[in-house]
């Protein structure tokens, strides 16, 4: 099954739609280790660097793919269009306008887009994507989700270290979902089995802009923080709740975008803090890491108001900008600092 | 609806306490050469907003570019605009310390500075004329141009506990066809028709569509006498120069006074319309540059703007504030008015995609003559500088004219390399002069006269 890409700010673009016209979704990380150089041609170094990335990834690799789609998130996605459109050549993209509101309105709104996005497709392609192709390509979507949802809980008891969550979620997004499911119900007696969860690491919710990339969240290990919880589109945007179960498709599949943890790309976007205090609450985890990759403008507005919510309630919270690199010395130091302040203050506390 | 308490302070108090400041900031925007008529036009919209915001029962509604401003004045709601406190900063000079302030309170440094601006000097407590705003009683943004309208106005309303109708106008990007347009308009339609229903509830007045249309008609008349400047600004010499027309948009964009914006705009175009009756020699010398500019102003070094007039090159045309103009086309009922609008919200020549922008500027290059463009790489507003590499290459293909790209902010002079952007213009001037010998020699030797491509 060919693979059909996509650049996406978040977890916007509707993968069960491809799933259903017989491709096999693949969202666009670009490669930390090429950087964006590719890119840069046509985007200015103060754009979001993982979008650049992406579009690099893409001017490198489009002939492996079938077609493109950019879902829109943030202005990255809805301006950077334009120059995937004139640059990225010999594969058809398209453009999926996901609304920025999630009233009745932009319900509507969404389900016409949806369905000229199908329509594209069967254009493109000679397919023909009906209720029956959606339905299943929901149900298996729906069996990954559920899977990863046995998974991600064993972060808390288990020794998982971050990177081997990072790599169920990259598999998730990357992998046809068919071998998908048999990975990840292997991935999941293994972790069943794993050590208990290591003495010494701090468990941490993560949250901010997507982590795109296994070497930051080595970081974060390697600085004692482990990942037990996180609101990230690569992460449990991605699977805490399921596509429901409704007679029409593509109404279950805005619902399904409306209902997700929140984003910061949405307005309002109140839902996300919503959804860190919720788990903090009933996870008992005191410490948060909150990053923002460089030039993400959404996730920087929320961080005026989140961060200061979260320290407010009495949670270790450190913020900070990072960048599109596999290697950060800097950062590692901070982070050194602020686990060893965390280990002094020896409790729930701010810092 | 619960009126905030009055929060701007007046200038007198402001003149007390920051003496020194108050004179930098009157100094530096007295040097703009702004005209007195206009200079009172922006004065009165000041003392307006000053009034509204202590007026306990005037609901005041702070509202970003781009949002359908004739709705708040069919409910009788002052207009607040922040952005346009944020350039009378960026004018008087005194921007920074104001970026740095929101910069303390978290927002990140690289986010745009027209906010941080506006967010610094309400902290600060600023007066209007320096750059302060009211906080509003209820606010209306939207993503229409930018992510960052529709967060920054979330976060305001949020802070201060005030309601937010946000509107949702879905980005067009090149390729787009008419079904798609369709399904667009459909959308925003419905939310202007959601608009009146939240401004019934702030207001408590129900919607009078007689008033709401004869409001439109003044705003189309308004924009009509602005956009017909325009066309003096094609003729050699051009009406006026970016450095005027930058405050000269403010009148139509914020509305507030469609009256006293009409009668303006009339007085400048009869004085116009005289100064071009004459004979040329009366009407002025040619520039020797005319250049075009793409992107936002730098507010606060009109002196850059000087020193190109003063190396012969000024800049005739700006798409930038010709996209201020919204209501370009008459229309007769609420509906029609609604469906101009989405289009008018889609198709501002400040957002315009890709395959629409670079005709659109290749055409408004033949329409006023143009030299010379200049591209401002705004780190401030990414969403109007993405594609500017693109732009330059094509519009160098196309026109063959030269193009340089200035990497600044249109707010914040910590971006502005003063010795940098010199050195940068002076290569540019070169080039421009280089088309122009060629071009003559062309003509000499009996050539067509068709601008020669330069080997950069
Ligand atoms: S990191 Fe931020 S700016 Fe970049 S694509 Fe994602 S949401 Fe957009
Ligand atoms: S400068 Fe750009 S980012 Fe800032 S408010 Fe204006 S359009 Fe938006």
């Amino acid at each position: 099954m060919k693979a059909f890409a996509y650049f996406d700010s978040g977890h916007e673009f509707p993968e069960e739609i491809v799933m259903a016209a017989g491709f096999s979704p693949m969202k666009i990380l670009g490669d930390v280790h090429k950087g964006t150089a590719a890119a840069d041609e046509y985007l200015f170094p103060f754009f979001c660097p993982f979008a650049r990335g992406c579009l690099a990834d893409a001017l490198e690799n489009s002939g492996k793919w079938s077609g493109i789609g950019v879902a829109h998130g943030c202005d990255a996605t809805d301006h950077h269009y334009d120059m995937w459109r004139d640059h990225v050549k010999g594969v058809p993209i398209f453009w999926v306008n996901t609304p920025m509101k999630m009233d009745q309105l932009a319900r509507t709104f969404y389900i016409q887009e949806l369905k000229r996005f199908i329509d594209n497709l069967d254009k493109q392609y000679s397919v023909k994507v009906g209720d029956k192709e959606l339905k299943d390509a929901i149900s298996l979507s729906n069996q990954v989700k559920s899977l990863l949802r046995q998974l991600a809980p064993l972060r808390v008891k288990k020794d998982i270290p971050n990177r081997d969550y990072f790599e169920i979620m990259r598999k998730s997004i990357q992998m046809p979902k068919e071998s998908l499911v048999e990975d990840l119900k292997k991935t999941l007696a293994d972790w069943e089995n794993r050590k208990p969860f290591p003495a010494g690491k701090i468990p941490t919710f993560l949250t901010g802009s997507d982590v795109s990339f296994v070497e930051f969240m080595d970081l974060l290990d390697n600085a004692g923080f482990r990942v037990v919880r996180d609101d990230l589109s690569l992460g449990e945007r991605y699977f805490a709740t399921s596509i429901p179960d409704a007679a029409s498709p593509v109404e279950a599949l805005v619902t399904y975008s409306f209902d997700m943890p929140r984003s910061a790309t949405r307005v309002p976007s109140d839902g996300r803090l919503e959804y860190i205090l919720a788990v903090l609450k009933d996870t008992k985890i005191d410490t948060v890491v909150s990053q923002n990759m460089k030039f993400c403008e959404p996730y920087a507005m929320d961080a005026v108001w989140t961060i200061p919510a979260i320290k407010g309630k009495g949670y270790n919270c450190m913020h900070f900008e990072r960048d599109f690199t596999p290697a950060d010395n800097q950062l590692f130091t901070r982070l050194e600092a602020f686990k060893e302040t965390i280990q002094q203050k020896g409790g729930r506390s701010n810092v | 609806m619960s009126k905030n308490t009055p929060n701007i302070p007046g200038l007198g108090s402001f003149f007390l306490k920051n003496p020194g400041l108050f004179f930098k900031g009157m100094k530096n925007q007295l040097k703009q050469g702004v005209p007195m008529d206009l200079i009172s036009l922006m004065g009165d919209y000041g003392k307006k907003t000053k009034k509204a915001d202590a007026s306990p029962t005037q609901l005041v509604a702070n509202f970003t570019a781009g949002f359908p401003v004739e709705f708040l004045l069919a409910f009788d709601v002052w207009p607040g605009f922040p952005e346009f406190s944020a350039c009378t900063a960026g004018m008087c000079e005194i921007s920074q310390p104001l970026i740095e302030e929101a910069e303390g309170m978290g927002y990140s440094r690289d986010l745009c500075a027209y906010m941080k601006t506006a967010i610094g000097a309400r902290e600060k407590g600023y007066p209007l004329d320096l750059g302060g705003s009211p906080v509003g009683d209820f606010y209306c943004g939207t993503n229409g141009v930018c992510d960052t309208h529709a967060k920054w106005f979330e976060n305001e309303a949020r802070k201060y506990g005030r309601p937010y109708f946000a509107m949702d106008v879905p980005c067009v990007v090149s390729g787009s066809d008419e079904a798609r347009w369709k399904v667009d308009s459909d959308y925003i339609v419905a939310q202007l028709y959601d608009l009146i229903k939240f401004l019934e509830q702030q207001t408590g007045k129900k919607f009078d569509e007689a008033k709401f249309m004869n409001i439109i008609n003044k705003s189309q008349e308004c924009n009509r006498l602005y956009l017909e400047f325009f066309e003096y600004r094609k003729r050699i010499p051009a009406a006026d120069y970016f450095i005027f027309m930058r405050v000269f948009m403010f009148p139509v964009f914020a509305q507030y006074d469609q009256d006293a914006a009409i009668k303006y705009y009339q007085k400048v175009l009869d004085k116009m319309k005289k100064r071009y009756a004459q004979a040329p020699e009366k009407i002025g010398k040619p520039e020797k540059y005319r250049l075009m500019w793409e992107g936002i102003t730098l507010w606060y070094a009109s002196d850059f703007y000087k020193d190109l007039e003063k190396k012969g090159a000024h800049i005739v045309y700006e798409l930038y504030t010709e996209s201020s103009a919204f209501r370009r086309k008459k229309t007769s009922s609420v509906e029609e008015t609604m469906r101009q609008m989405a289009k008018e919200f889609t198709s501002a020549t400040y957002i315009l995609e890709q395959d629409k922008r670079i005709p659109f500027m290749v055409q408004k290059i033949d329409e006023y003559s143009i030299d010379g463009i200049i591209l401002h790489a705004n780190m401030s507003c990414r969403p109007s500088a993405a594609g500017l590499q693109d732009v330059k290459t094509e519009i160098e293909k196309r026109t063959n004219k030269p193009v340089l790209i200035l990497t600044c902010d249109m707010m914040d002079p910590r971006a502005f390399s003063e010795a940098q952007v010199q050195n940068r213009i002076d290569a540019f001037i070169e080039m421009m002069e280089e088309n122009r010998t060629q071009k003559e020699k062309q003509i000499m030797s009996g050539g067509t006269g068709q601008w020669q491509t330069i080997n950069r």
